[in-house]
Formats: C-alpha cells, sequence, structure tokens
C-alpha cells in the first residue's frame, strides 16, 4: 500500500516537468510574436515589445523555461498579461467553485450509478436493458447541451434552481447547494450511466464466479452474498472509471461553469485562452494535471483497499 | 538404433524468474530420446518437467547444461536456428484450448510449420494438411472450420496434426491426454502410438499420471523438484520402484480397483511422502539400457 | 477471413445499426455535397424569419439572424467529419502502433510505452485543448490531431493488454515452433485478434471527439462567426435561450445522434467481424474452466411455477435401489435449460433427464461420468442451483423436504447447515478479497448463532480439523495467499461450517496433484468417518471412486446407466459403457498393445439420440436398442442398469 503511494508520487515530479515542458514548447511553436499575438494585430509596435520583454521572449527558451520553473516551485507561476494580476492567488481564488462542482458531481456518479448499476444486476429485466441503453445515450448527449435544456426547463421555466452563479458554501451551504445543482446534473448523467453500466456488467460477472455459488450453496444469505461479498469485487473496476471520470470531469467544468457562469478554474481557463493569456493557462495546466494526480492516487489507494491483491502486485 | 541419441540433454540447469529473485526449476537433469523411442518425462506440478520442454525447444533460456538435437548444439541457438530447426521438432501442448488460434481456420493454423520451408508450394502445402488430418483421423474439410467447432478429443487430434504436417523427427508432447476425458483419452493414447509406428519420430512425453506414461513410453524419468530421482524401463520403474519419491507417488495415484486404492489410502494416510528435496541419486538415464522393443 | 460482404449484410441485418448506418451516409453526403442537402445559403440572413420554428420555408426553423437551421446543419457536417476523421486517424495510428510495440516486445519499450499512456492520460485534455486554440487560433485540424493523441492512451493501453494476453497464448507459442517470424505472428495471429477491440476504441473515439470539437465550437474556438458548426449553432441558441428554446433542438440532436451511430457502428461491427468464431469462444471459456457457468442471478426462490408435478413423487417406477433409512432419494429428477433470447442452440434443452439417486446416512456415493454427462448439474440441482435458471422436475427428498420444491425459507435450513458444497477449483472458490478467517467466521455465525469470540474459536477448530497444521496463520491468510492443497483445505472447512449430514462435492480433487488430491481424498475419508457425514462425490476419475466410494452411480449423456455399490462397479460392471471406461483405464490395461476405447465423444445436450443414448457408441448395440428408450432396470438389490443386453458379457474388442 505504501509502495503504491511512493510511486504514485514518484510519477507526480516528472508529470508535472514533462507537462510544463510542453507548455513552453507549444508556446514558441506560435507562428509570429507571441506578445502580438496576446495583444492583438491592431496594437502598437512599442506595447507589444514591451510586453515581448515583460515575458522574457528576449531570453533564449532554455533560460526562459528554467527562470520560469524556479519561480513556479517557490510558488511564483508568473502574471497575467491581460488583468497583470498574479497567477497563483487567481487559480487559489478560481479553486473552490471548481473543486465543489467535482467533488458533488463524483459524489453523484458515485453514489447514483453504482445504487442503479447493483440494481440493476440483482433486479435484472427492464431496469437491467434501461441500464444498457442509457449508457449509449448518455455517451451521445453533450453535457453542455444537456445543461442548456435543464436550464431552459428548470431554471427558465419552473424557477425551481437559479440559472446561473455561484454562493460560496460559507455564505450559504444551502444556496452553495442549489447554485450546483444543474451544474452538477449536467455534469454527471452521462458519467452516471457509464458506471451504473460497469457496476452492472461488473456485478453480473462476479455474480457469475464460483465463489458466489459455493457461497450460495453453504447458505450464506443472499444480502452478505450481493453486498457484502460480490459488491467488494465488483466495485474494483468501477473504483477504477470513477477515477478516470472523475478527471474527465474536470474537463467538462470548462463548460459547464462557463454555461453556469461559476467563476472556476475552468471557466477562467477558457477566458484566458480567448485572451491568449498564457502564463494564465499554464499556471491552469498545472493545477488540472495536480488534480489529476491527486484523483488518480485516491483511486489507485482505494482499489487496494478493496483488493488485496491489488495492493501486493 | 544409431548410436547417436536423437535428443540429448546434459546437466540441464534453468533458473525462472528475475535475476536475484530466481529459482532453479530444473537441477542437472540428463536424458536421451531416440529414433523410435518414446520418453516418458514424468512428476507433479513444480518438477519441472515442462521447463524442461520448454528448454529443449528454446521457448525458455538455459541457465547452464547442453541440448543436442540430433548431435547439434542447440543450448543457445538463435532465431534463425531454431527456425531451421521447427523442421525437426514439433511440440504438442496440454491445452487443446488455447493451443488453436480461435479466430483461425484449422487450415490456417495447420499450414504454419510449412510456411517458411522452400520448396513447398501452396498446391503441395494444401495435400500435406489434407494428409495430416487423414492420419489423425479428421476429414480433410476440417481445414475450412474454427477450433470452437471440434471438441477437446478433436482438437488434441489437430494439434497433432500440426504437429506431424512437416514430418518432424522429435516430438515433444505436455501433457497431451490430461485435460481430455477418460473414453477420450484412450483414443489419443492410440493415436499416439500409431503415429510413432508408422513414422518413426522421438517421442518426449511429459505427464503427471504414471499409469499412461508406463503404458505409452519404452523408458521413464521421473522428476522431483528439478531433479531426476528415477530413471529406467518403463515398466520396471512402474512394478518396482526404488526411490521413496516414486513409489510415494505410485501410491498417492487412486488405482480402480477398490481393494488395493483403499489399502493405498489408508497407508497414505499414515504416513505422507518425503516433502524434503530428493536426494541425488546420480542417475544417468543415457547410461540405462534401451528397451527392446 | 471473413469475406467483407458477409460481414456487411449480417451487420445491416440489424434495424438499429441499419438507421445508424443511413444516418452517417447522410452525415457524410452533407459533409461532400451540402447542397444536394437544401437549396438555401447557410449564411443567408432572412431577418423577417428570425427565431421561426420549423415551417415550410425553413424545415427545422431559423436562428436569430433568420439564417437557415438545416441549411447550417448541413454545411457544419464537413467541418465536423473532418475534425472527427483528424482525431480518429491519429489515436488509432498512434494507439494501435504503439500498443502493439509494447505488448509484443515487452521490456523496455513496453516500460518507455506505458509510461507515454500514462503521462496522456494524466494531462487534462480540454485545458491543453485550450492551450492549443489559444496559440493557434481557429485551426481545428491541430486541434484534433492534438485531442486524437491525447486519447490514443486509452487505445494504447487496450491494444498492449491485448497483445500481451494474446502474446501468452500456447498458439502464439505453437506459431514461433512452427518456425513463423515476428512479423508473421503479428499478421496471422495478433492483428486478428485486436480487429474487434480497435473498431469498438475507435468508434468511441469518435464520439467523444465529436463532442469534444462541438465543445470547442460552442466556448467560441470552432470556425469563425458566420461559418456554420454544430457546436456554433448550439452557441447562438444559448444566447436566445429564454425566448426561443427550439433553436438548442436540432444543433443537439445532430450531434446526438451521430455520436449513437459511431457507437451502435462500432459494436454491430466488432460482432460482425468476429461472428464466425465468437460464438465458440464462449463455449471455449466454459469448457476451459471445466463446469457451466451458472446464470448471474441472485438466488431467488425457485418454484415449477404453479404446474403440478410432472410425475406422482413415489413410488419410484423401476428406480434405483431403494435404501430404508436413505438421506436423500432422488427420483427422476431432470433439468430443462430456458429458451432465452439468447442466439443459437441450448435453448429449452434438457440437459438431465430422469435421474434417480440415494445417499444413506454417512455413505459417500460416487457421480461418475465425463464431461457433458450432467453430473455437475445434478449436484447442483440438488442444492437448488442448477446452471443457466434452469428448471427441475422429479423430486429430492431430503430430511422430511421435497428440495425441489423448497422456498427461501426452508433453504436456509438446508443449505450449510444439513447440506455442505465443495467446487473444483479451490483458488475461485473463495472470496478473493476477505482473509480466510472472516470468511469462515461468517458461516459459523451465519449457521450456529454464535458471537464472535465463540466464532473465531469455531473457525480455528474447523482449521485444524481440515488439517492446516497452524490454523492461526492460516486464518490470517488472503485465498491468493494458499496453495491449492491448502485452499480446498479451507473451502472444506467452509462446508463444515454448519456441521452438515451430506457434503456435496464437485470434482474436489481435479485441480490437485496427486499426493495433494491423495491428502485430500484422506481428509475426506476421515471427515466421513468421524462426522458421520455423507458425501456426494462427483468425479470422473474411477480410481477416486475405487479409493472413496461405497456405491457409484454412472452417468451418461443426462441420465443414470448404472449405479450399484463400487465392488460390484469394479468386479461385475453391466453397462457397456461401464465397462468401456474401465477398459479404457491405463491402470487396468495390460502394458503391451492398444488401449480398448470407446468410439466417437460424449453426444451434446439436444443431440441425444431417442433410443439408448449410447448405442451410438456401443459394440453391443442392435436395432432394438435404438428405437425406444431404455429404463433403468433393476438388476439386483443394490443394482441397477440401463441396457437391454446387461447379461452380455463381451466387451468392445
Amino acid at each position: 500500500m505504501v509502495r503504491l503511494v511512493l510511486r504514485r508520487l514518484a510519477w507526480t515530479g516528472p508529470l508535472l516537468f514533462v507537462v510544463s515542458v510542453l507548455c513552453f514548447l507549444l508556446i514558441s511553436l506560435v507562428p509570429g510574436d507571441p506578445a502580438r499575438t496576446v495583444l492583438g494585430p491592431l496594437a502598437p509596435p512599442e506595447q507589444v515589445e514591451a510586453l515581448h520583454r515583460q515575458m522574457g521572449l528576449d531570453r533564449p527558451l532554455t533560460v526562459q523555461y528554467l527562470s520560469w520553473l524556479v519561480a513556479a516551485v517557490h510558488g511564483d507561476l508568473g502574471r497575467s498579461v491581460s488583468t497583470g494580476t498574479s497567477v497563483g492567488p487567481l487559480i487559489a481564488s478560481r479553486l473552490a467553485p471548481t473543486l465543489s462542482l467535482i467533488l458533488l458531481a463524483t459524489l453523484t456518479v458515485g453514489v447514483v450509478g453504482t445504487a442503479l448499476g447493483v440494481l440493476s444486476a440483482v433486479r435484472g429485466g427492464p431496469l437491467g436493458r434501461l441500464v444498457d441503453v442509457a449508457s449509449v445515450v448518455g455517451l451521445a448527449v453533450p453535457g453542455f447541451w444537456l445543461a442548456l435544456v435543464l436550464i431552459t426547463w428548470l431554471a427558465v421555466r419552473w424557477r425551481l434552481f437559479p440559472a446561473t452563479g455561484y454562493v460560496p458554501f460559507g455564505e450559504s451551504p444551502v444556496g452553495w447547494l442549489r447554485s450546483l445543482a444543474l451544474p452538477v446534473a449536467a455534469t454527471s448523467l452521462a458519467a452516471v450511466t457509464a458506471v451504473a453500466k460497469q457496476t452492472r456488467d461488473s456485478m453480473l460477472d462476479v455474480l457469475s464466479r464460483d465463489f458466489v455459488r459455493v457461497m450460495q450453496a453453504n447458505g450464506l444469505s443472499v444480502r452478505s452474498i450481493v453486498y457484502r461479498h460480490a459488491l467488494r469485487t465488483a466495485a474494483v473496476p468501477v473504483v477504477a472509471l470513477l477515477g478516470v471520470i472523475s478527471a474527465s470531469l474536470l474537463g467538462a467544468t470548462v463548460l459547464i461553469e462557463n454555461i453556469f457562469g461559476l467563476p472556476g478554474l475552468g471557466s477562467g481557463a477558457a477566458l484566458a485562452a480567448a485572451q491568449h493569456d498564457i502564463p494564465v493557462l499554464q499556471g491552469a495546466v498545472v493545477c488540472y494535471t495536480l488534480i489529476v494526480v491527486v484523483i488518480g492516487l485516491l483511486a489507485d489507494l482505494a482499489q487496494a483497499w478493496l483488493d488485496p491483491r491489488v495492493g501486493a502486485r | 538404433m544409431s548410436g547417436r541419441p536423437l535428443l540429448a540433454v546434459h546437466d540441464l540447469v534453468v533458473d525462472l524468474g528475475r535475476r536475484r529473485s530466481a529459482t532453479r526449476v530444473v537441477d542437472g537433469v540428463s536424458l536421451t530420446v531416440a529414433a523410435g523411442e518414446t520418453v516418458g518425462l514424468v512428476g507433479e506440478s513444480g518438477s519441472g518437467k515442462s521447463t524442461i520442454a520448454r528448454a529443449v525447444l528454446g521457448l525458455t533460456p538455459v541457465t547452464d547444461g547442453r541440448v543436442l538435437i540430433d548431435g547439434v548444439d542447440v543450448t543457445h541457438a538463435g532465431r534463425r536456428q531454431r527456425r531451421a530447426l521447427s523442421d525437426d521438432v514439433q511440440l504438442v501442448f496440454q491445452d487443446p484450448f488455447s493451443s488453436l488460434n480461435p479466430a483461425r481456420r484449422i487450415g490456417d493454423s495447420l499450414v504454419e510449420p510449412l510456411l517458411n520451408r522452400r520448396g513447398v508450394d501452396p498446391a503441395r502445402r494444401r495435400v500435406l494438411v489434407a494428409e495430416a488430418l487423414h492420419r489423425v483421423g479428421l476429414p480433410a474439410e476440417s481445414a475450412h472450420r474454427y477450433p470452437g467447432q471440434f471438441s477437446g478429443g478433436q482438437r488434441q487430434r489437430i494439434a497433432l496434426a500440426r504437429a506431424l504436417v512437416g514430418s518432424p523427427r522429435l516430438l515433444v508432447t505436455d501433457e497431451p491426454v490430461s485435460a481430455l476425458d477418460l473414453s477420450v483419452r484412450a483414443q489419443i493414447i492410440n493415436l499416439l502410438a500409431d503415429l510413432q509406428a508408422e513414422l518413426g519420430f522421438g517421442h518426449l512425453f511429459i505427464a503427471h499420471d504414471l499409469a499412461v506414461v508406463r503404458h505409452l513410453s519404452h523408458r521413464m524419468v521421473v522428476l522431483h523438484r528439478g531433479r531426476v530421482v528415477e530413471a529406467g524401463d518403463a515398466e520396471t520403474v512402474y512394478r518396482r520402484p526404488t526411490h521413496p519419491y516414486t513409489r510415494a507417488l505410485l501410491a498417492a495415484v487412486p488405482v480402480p480397483d477398490p481393494v488395493r486404492a483403499r489399502a493405498a489410502l489408508a497407508a497414505f494416510a499414515r504416513q505422507p511422502p518425503p516433502a524434503g528435496p530428493a536426494p541425488d541419486l546420480g542417475v544417468d538415464p543415457a547410461a540405462d539400457r534401451h528397451p527392446t522393443s | 477471413m471473413n469475406r467483407p460482404a458477409a460481414v456487411a449484410v449480417r451487420v445491416l441485418r440489424r434495424p438499429l445499426v441499419l438507421l445508424a448506418v443511413l444516418w452517417l451516409l447522410l452525415v457524410l453526403a452533407c459533409a461532400l455535397h451540402p447542397e444536394l442537402v437544401t437549396g438555401r445559403d447557410p449564411v443567408d440572413q432572412d431577418l423577417p424569419a428570425a427565431l421561426g420554428g420549423p415551417s415550410a420555408a425553413h424545415p427545422l426553423g431559423t436562428d436569430r439572424l433568420g439564417q437557415d437551421l438545416l441549411s447550417r446543419l448541413a454545411y457544419g457536417a464537413a467541418g465536423t467529419l473532418w475534425g472527427v476523421l483528424v482525431a480518429v486517424l491519429t489515436a488509432t495510428v498512434v494507439g494501435v502502433g504503439l500498443g502493439l510495440l509494447a505488448g509484443y516486445l515487452g521490456g523496455v519499450v513496453d516500460a518507455l510505452v506505458g509510461r507515454l499512456a500514462d503521462l496522456l492520460f494524466s494531462l487534462p485534455a480540454i485545458v491543453i485543448l485550450l492551450v492549443v486554440v489559444a496559440v493557434f487560433p481557429g485551426d481545428v485540424t491541430i486541434a484534433m490531431l492534438t485531442f486524437g493523441l491525447l486519447l490514443s492512451s486509452g487505445l494504447i493501453r487496450v491494444v498492449r493488454a491485448a497483445t500481451r494476453s494474446t502474446r501468452e497464448e500456447l498458439f502464439i507459442a505453437a506459431a514461433r515452433l512452427a518456425g513463423l517470424s515476428t512479423p508473421q505472428i503479428l499478421r496471422r495471429h495478433v492483428l486478428p485478434r485486436l480487429r474487434g477491440l480497435v473498431i469498438v476504441q475507435a468508434s468511441l473515439v469518435a464520439a467523444i471527439a465529436l463532442v469534444m470539437q462541438a465543445s470547442l465550437a460552442f466556448l467560441g474556438f470552432g470556425p469563425p462567426p458566420p461559418e456554420p458548426s454544430w457546436g456554433g449553432m448550439i452557441d447562438e441558441a444559448r444566447m436566445v435561450i429564454v425566448r426561443h428554446p427550439w433553436a438548442l433542438v436540432p444543433p443537439g440532436l445532430a450531434v446526438a445522434l451521430t455520436v449513437l451511430s459511431f457507437v451502435l457502428l462500432g459494436d454491430a461491427a466488432r460482432d460482425g467481424a468476429t461472428a464466425a468464431w465468437a460464438t465458440t469462444k464462449l463455449a471455449r471459456r466454459r469448457r476451459r474452466s471445466g463446469r457451466r457457468r451458472t446464470h448471474p442471478t441472485v438466488p431467488a426462490p425457485r418454484h415449477p411455477t404453479g404446474s403440478a408435478p410432472a410425475h406422482p413423487v413415489e413410488p419410484a417406477p423401476a428406480g434405483g435401489p431403494g435404501h430404508a433409512d436413505t438421506l436423500l432419494s432422488v427420483r427422476r429428477l431432470s433439468v430443462q435449460l430456458p429458451g432465452g433470447p439468447a442466439r443459437g442452440a441450448r435453448t429449452g434443452t434438457t440437459v438431465v433427464s430422469d435421474v434417480d439417486l440415494d445417499v444413506g446416512p454417512g455413505e459417500i456415493v460416487g457421480l461418475v461420468g465425463e464431461s457433458g454427462c450432467g453430473k455437475t448439474v445434478t449436484a447442483l440441482s440438488i442444492l437448488g442451483l442448477p446452471p443457466g435458471d434452469g428448471q427441475l422436475t422429479g423430486s429430492c427428498h431430503f430430511a422430511g423436504l421435497d428440495l425441489v420444491r423448497a422456498d427461501d425459507r426452508q433453504w436456509r435450513t438446508v443449505r450449510g447447515r444439513r447440506i455442505g458444497y465443495v467446487a473444483q477449483d479451490p483458488m475461485v472458490s473463495l472470496d478473493p478479497t476477505l482473509r480466510v478467517g472472516v470468511q469462515l467466521a461468517e458461516a459459523v455465525r451465519r449457521h450456529t448463532g454464535l458471537g464472535r469470540r465463540p466464532a473465531r474459536a469455531r473457525v480455528l477448530t474447523l482449521l485444524r480439523d481440515v488439517g492446516l497444521p497452524e490454523p492461526d496463520t492460516a486464518a490470517r491468510r488472503y485465498p491468493h495467499q494458499l496453495s491449492g492443497g491448502m485452499a480446498q483445505r479451507v473451502a472444506i472447512a467452509f462446508a463444515l461450517a454448519g456441521d452438515p449430514e451430506l457434503l456435496i462435492a464437485d470434482e474436489p480433487t481435479t485441480a490437485l496433484d496427486v499426493t495433494r488430491q491423495a491428502e485430500i481424498l484422506a481428509l475426506l475419508a476421515r471427515t466421513s468417518r468421524e462426522r458421520r457425514l455423507a458425501v456426494l462425490l462427483v468425479t470422473h476419475d474411477l480410481g477416486v471412486v475405487a479409493a472413496l466410494c461405497d456405491r457409484a452411480v454412472v452417468m451418461y449423456a443426462g441420465q443414470v446407466v448404472e449405479s450399484c455399490p463400487v465392488t460390484e462397479l469394479f468386479a461385475r460392471p453391466r453397462h457397456p459403457y461401464t465397462r468401456g471406461l474401465l477398459a479404457a483405464d491405463p491402470h487396468r490395461a495390460s502394458r503391451a498393445g492398444r488401449l480398448p476405447t470407446i468410439t466417437g465423444t460424449v453426444p451434446a445436450p439436444g443431440q441425444w439420440p431417442t433410443g439408448c443414448r449410447f448405442a451410438p457408441r456401443c459394440p453391443l448395440a442392435t436395432e432394438s436398442c435404438r428405437h425406444a428408450p431404455v429404463p433403468l432396470d433393476r438388476l439386483g438389490p443394490a443394482h441397477a442398469v440401463r441396457c437391454v443386453r446387461p447379461d452380455e458379457d463381451r466387451v468392445a474388442a
């Protein structure tokens, strides 16, 4: 178990390094002057020149990179070229809505998806077919489109939830929940169907294994066989998928935050991309990568806890 | 019988696993197989019998010792030499279900030993494949079907046909009948004996079932934990085992005779077989007399 | 291999798939020649008709500039498909290439590629894409190329895993021994195996790429405004969401339908590509595991619903030998697998027919036969757990209950408490995720109602009873940390937890080495003697029967063909099948010469002959054998045989 964590952590450093190098390489690939790209074609040349120097673009690439890296290690991710604020605090200020969204969405996906999957595996019949079909449909309905549909009906027509905006948890937990209800629903629908399908398949597989029959034949209770023994084994691939999904929800937040006007990391990154604000984007990439790594670590730990053979490997 | 054995294994040592945690699976095994002869290699799982087969065929690297086929040292043969060897040496596996690619027709699998052979054109290949199928008692049109359409016994016949399609001189079979049902098992055992009589190949026969080995083999080599504990004429070893391990092994096999089986089980319950490493008897099976058949 | 045309026909036979193909063709037609679908220009502004619903002039309505939505959809198709194509090609080429290399070569290459896949996977895709569109504004091709690269991590992993597992297959070793070179092996064996997998993955990549592309356009990183794109249309709809929600529908539906079509087509193509042999793949898994898989439903009360029993329960007509004091008495037990929606064979087939069987207290009865004869199905049916949701008829009297008609509450008093069960493969018959002691304690507490501590003490006693010298250590182990012999002892302890009177053991020693087998047999003999435990032992090994059993019941093709005391079985077998089996055993055969054999193989359920089921393989069969089913006749007080000529002593020559 400890080895598993160490291996994961040992992998984090090189990963961040490669990610940051990639970001830098991309910028050096920009045709023409990045400063010109940032400021647009109408900006006066002296302004471009100033920005050019401010971004350190007159120095060789390796030097640029190293100085950025040294600063980044000290927590300084540079300054936004559009607002001039420091990137670190900017990102920190936008973390809460994004993390809230991911946390709630992952929770919803995990609980609802697993419950649906287990129920459909145990009951079978129409519910089982529904889960099978829904998993395909869920993949087909884009989350951002669903978000718009939800806004039209639940927010605009029936006024059940606010259409946009974010209420911090500290301000009002209920308001926080209400402001996140629609975003979470839009983000998690497709993922719920995917997790339900995986849980169903995995449960069906485990329920057909020999040890389940041996337990049945030797008179253990059905409840214990299904929920204590089978579910535990079946949960291993589900948790792995949940890790993948919650990492991919991270991507969905970019759109969802944008639509619901949540002041999160995703909408910040989209804004930065529109303004060609490279330092902010770099910071966002680093931050997102860190979150992905943490999610992966948690998923690994959960799997090792569920199945002793995973940790022993 | 020529003076030079078809297969000669001298002091074979095989370590498996990564360098530091390697375990010695085969520890100084020597044996020979002559043309037209069947040598049975017996042992329980972990005795190293399958590893010996894999080492002979170049599927597992050899740590020490030598493997000679027809007098030629092939212990560390390269890819090219191995490919040339495939004309002479073939293998049949235990599992008739995974030894044939389920997604390929029987004919496609059977033709493989002929693919890289010079002077065999596609028409000739078809003839040889049909002949091989006929030899193992299957209709020629089986070539157009998939492995899934055959039973375990039939698949083992197909595997035999594939091994023999290129007329090898040495056949290695790794537990070829232990996955089969009793009535089918006897059919395959007879088929192996018939084919050997017809084609005259040398046969290294690996099995855990002493009765089957005794029935099919001229000589028998008993392995325990990677070492040879007893070797000699198959009938003699079966009737009058000298090594305690061989005796324990024989006692452990339940014979289809209630009186003897019960007595053996009772004796076994009183005195389980020795578990420690087998003493080195210094047996050199090559020095043993050849069967008279 | 499969002819493409045949595959296409098979695939298109499904209506949903046909619809998917038609839809994709329509989208493709739009991409190549949008003017064929609509006469309107996508940027033509018809302001008076702005924000209109579907009408004759505008079949799908208009947006806020009065642009025709149908036309914009049609003209947006080209960009959409192009982006998808770029992503799919990139992901497939990179994924299959690297996955194949890593999986087949292993070693350093594998480690490097594995790291690369991890890296690609850890990158937050959409943020990377935001960087890309920020650096290359408006360039869809580069964005989708990048996305394809990021998505290739999934393909790399899947292809690598599949290649690795294929590489371990015996047929690869066989191909290498046949002298094939590595490229030959890859082409002939590995690539065909991957085809279905790659098709499905590629269709998923297409689906995800389409949504991602729409997302980017929605965020404003698609083609610049007047130019139509599906994601851009959703963005435009958003601006008028309150006044004109209809505008959301056409682009949303277009995206959803296209994604659905990709997925459906991918699945269907995979099925089509593997259909020639895949049906048999399942059968192979079943054969390999040595038994039929149970239908994966949860135990539910299983009644022969409503229908009255087909036969009077007693007396057993021409039945097997009855015992005065029988513990278990099975009469005319038949098992029929239900006809299901599953394709092809085995629907509504009888797999066990009219089995009569008795087990006395403390008696060890062997249920003997080859695979496919129904002995395992019989054993599981006695426990009320027939494989594949089979329907039971007949009766099965045990402890005053007819088990065929027992309900859940009655089963609770029987399973584990009065009948224990041991399965063939000990390595998979324990829950892999829990310690041995925990599992045993659960069984003990369930059956005895003991508290935590006394249950724990009882577990240790049980483990000692089954011959584990250090029960403390054993109890703390996980199943994967046990050897085969130890695991089987634990499995026996599990079955003994409720102190049953009858143990049903299904090939308990088949997966073990001979010395381990002898130990387990000795353990079963001792346990039966000490606890006066009756055992129904399912086995194919006549030696095991000889060593352990008091009586034997021989099964062939779903029927009992002979039933007698073990001494009789070996001294005076009456059924030609029993004689054939005994003669074919190399233990009994003479050293020299050929083994006597039974020709042919056991017929599969559903292919049983009408008359004597053994007749086609029987050396003594005459015309009369083939006409009508042969009854199980009693020859003596304890001997029954299903043969019209049981007195013929000639054995197959």
